[in-house]
């Protein structure tokens, strides 16, 4: 019986993405041509293709991976291997500040994101203010998902390194990472599905210029921002805002493929 | 290079562990500590291989222990190179990524020898000779450390804590889950070790410390009950009603 009522929901989850991939398909039929996604959007973006968007969505979230993934390595390196060993008030404060990062809105983080980088730093709206502020944003998920892949093998493999003289830095390093990688990947997709679909932390820093960038310092829109600037600022921009969010649909379910495939290998070990 | 515990005591949040506990060890042979469960046998192995911190976790100690007529709780001994000298074999040895010989060669490349890969893995495979398993395994250099039974595994263990080199090696019940067979292969390993280092052997198992050690310490409650005794003298004249009760147990 449970078995039936789980393939139902699997089901009709399946036909709801389905629905959904269906849905924006139709209703951005006609702007797809064959250059549509090697082309530069011209009128405003009314006409033409995204090519720039994508490869802006592209570089933002890569550079923004970039930065937080050996971050959040060192975060989680931090907290495993020192302060597990302190008392417990240190690592009740370090837990709680992260899940107060995942817990902010992802719009108080672009606000703050604008304040800091964009205004007291002068960097405007560009790609390194949006980078930055992204970093920040994704650096919460990715030590809360790392922690929690290093500490399901931690202490064992921890104390058995410990007791042959090899100290934190090489067990960190040469046994749990190696040991955790799965976990480290899984993470890591997810926080690159965030990215890619994350408008809110972008919008008042990265700004919308739909142009190829020539430095980091230009502005750049991502695929998710150029969707909410298509619907609400764009007239007669929402079969393009459709269009835009097919690539994006597209995107994000290459990525969860890329995840499944990995928690496959992770759970067959 | 005996250990010595001088009126040693160790705690955790205020509750006591280890109490007391004044003993002088051999520079080599065999030392067999037994004891009911909870009795601290596997913390006083922790703690004297520091994995047990004092001042950390709560853990608080009271006395010393010394090694080589030092403190091991100095503030220069640095708990990885005490390591290296006082090896620990734990109960649940956990396989490292990689080959048998990786896994053996591991502490010797990346420990403080830093001995070079070639040299390093010649004297792993060296080790797992003398431990009977490269004579027992196929190939030691493409088997998998997590491809290895719970006996091997155990003395994979062995090998990686034998191959630094320490001048003490403490085990914690290396045969407690283990069958016959591989438990005498273990045994012949411990008493071909300790004809050159101290050997520490917890066990739950009177007959094997009978076998195995020449001196013997039974705990309970965190009490040494008799200090150390000659393994003879220990089970001819216990007096003890806690030895007696722990010898009946495991006769039946």
């Amino acid at each position: 019986m449970i078995r039936i009522i789980c393939m139902c929901c699997a089901l009709l989850f399946l036909g709801l993405i389905l629905a959904i991939g269906f849905d924006l398909y139709t209703e951005a039929a006609d702007v797809f041509y064959d250059g549509y996604l090697t082309d530069k959007p011209s009128d405003l973006g009314t006409k033409g293709g995204i090519a720039p968007i994508i490869l802006n969505t592209f570089i933002i979230v890569g550079l923004a991976i970039a930065i937080a993934f050996p971050f959040s390595l060192a975060a989680a390196a931090t907290y495993t291997m020192v302060l597990k060993s302190q008392p417990t008030t240190l690592q009740r404060l370090f837990i709680f500040l992260i899940d107060l990062g995942i817990g902010i809105p992802r719009i108080v983080w672009g606000l703050a994101g604008a304040a800091i980088f964009s205004g007291l730093f002068g960097l405007g709206f560009s790609i390194i203010s949006g980078v930055l502020t992204l970093a920040l944003l994704l650096s919460p998920i990715l030590t809360f998902g790392f922690i929690a892949g290093i500490e399901s093998l931690e202490k064992q493999l921890k104390i058995q390194c410990q007791v042959l003289g090899l100290t934190d830095l090489v067990t960190f390093w040469m046994q749990l990472i190696p040991s955790a990688k799965s976990a480290l990947l899984t993470t890591t997709l997810i926080a690159v599905g965030r990215g890619f679909g994350d408008a809110a932390a972008l919008l008042f820093t990265s700004g919308i210029a739909s142009r190829i960038p020539s430095s980091i310092l230009d502005p750049a829109a991502t695929l998710s921002v150029w969707v909410f600037q298509l619907t609400t600022a764009i007239p007669g921009g929402e079969k393009r805002a459709f269009a835009a969010a097919f690539i994006l649909f597209t995107i994000t379910l290459i990525i969860q493929g890329c995840l499944s495939i990995s928690n496959k290998k992770r759970f067959s070990l | 290079m005996s250990i010595e515990y001088n009126n040693f005591s160790l705690s955790k949040n205020e509750e006591t562990i280890i109490s007391s506990l004044s003993l002088r060890t051999a520079s080599s042979g065999i030392i067999a500590v037994m004891g009911v469960s909870g009795s601290g046998k596997s913390t006083l192995l922790k703690v004297t291989n520091r994995i047990i911190e004092p001042g950390l976790e709560g853990w608080h100690i009271n006395g010393d222990i010394s090694f080589r007529g030092k403190s091991i709780f100095s503030p220069d001994v640095k708990p990885e190179n005490l390591r290296q000298q006082i090896g620990l074999v734990l109960q649940e040895p956990v396989a490292f990524r990689g080959t048998m010989v990786e896994n053996v060669a591991f502490a010797l490349r990346f420990g403080h020898l830093k001995i070079k890969r070639q040299h390093a893995n010649k004297m792993a495979e060296d080790v797992l000779e003398q431990v009977g398993l490269a004579s027992e395994v196929s190939d030691i250099n493409r088997v998998k450390a997590s491809e290895l039974s719970g006996g091997q595994l155990q003395r994979l263990a062995i090998a990686r804590a034998i191959a630094i080199k320490p001048k003490v090696l403490m085990m914690d019940e290396p045969t407690s889950a283990l069958d016959p067979i591989a438990t005498e292969s273990i045994e012949q390993v411990v008493l071909q070790l300790s004809d050159e280092i101290l050997i520490v052997l917890v066990t739950h198992n009177p007959s094997q410390a009978r076998r195995l050690a020449d001196e013997a310490l039974f705990m309970e409650k965190g009490k040494s009950v008799h200090g150390a005794q000659s393994i003879d003298q220990l089970f001819r004249s216990s007096g003890s009603k806690a030895f007696d009760q722990f010898l009946s147990v495991h006769q039946q």
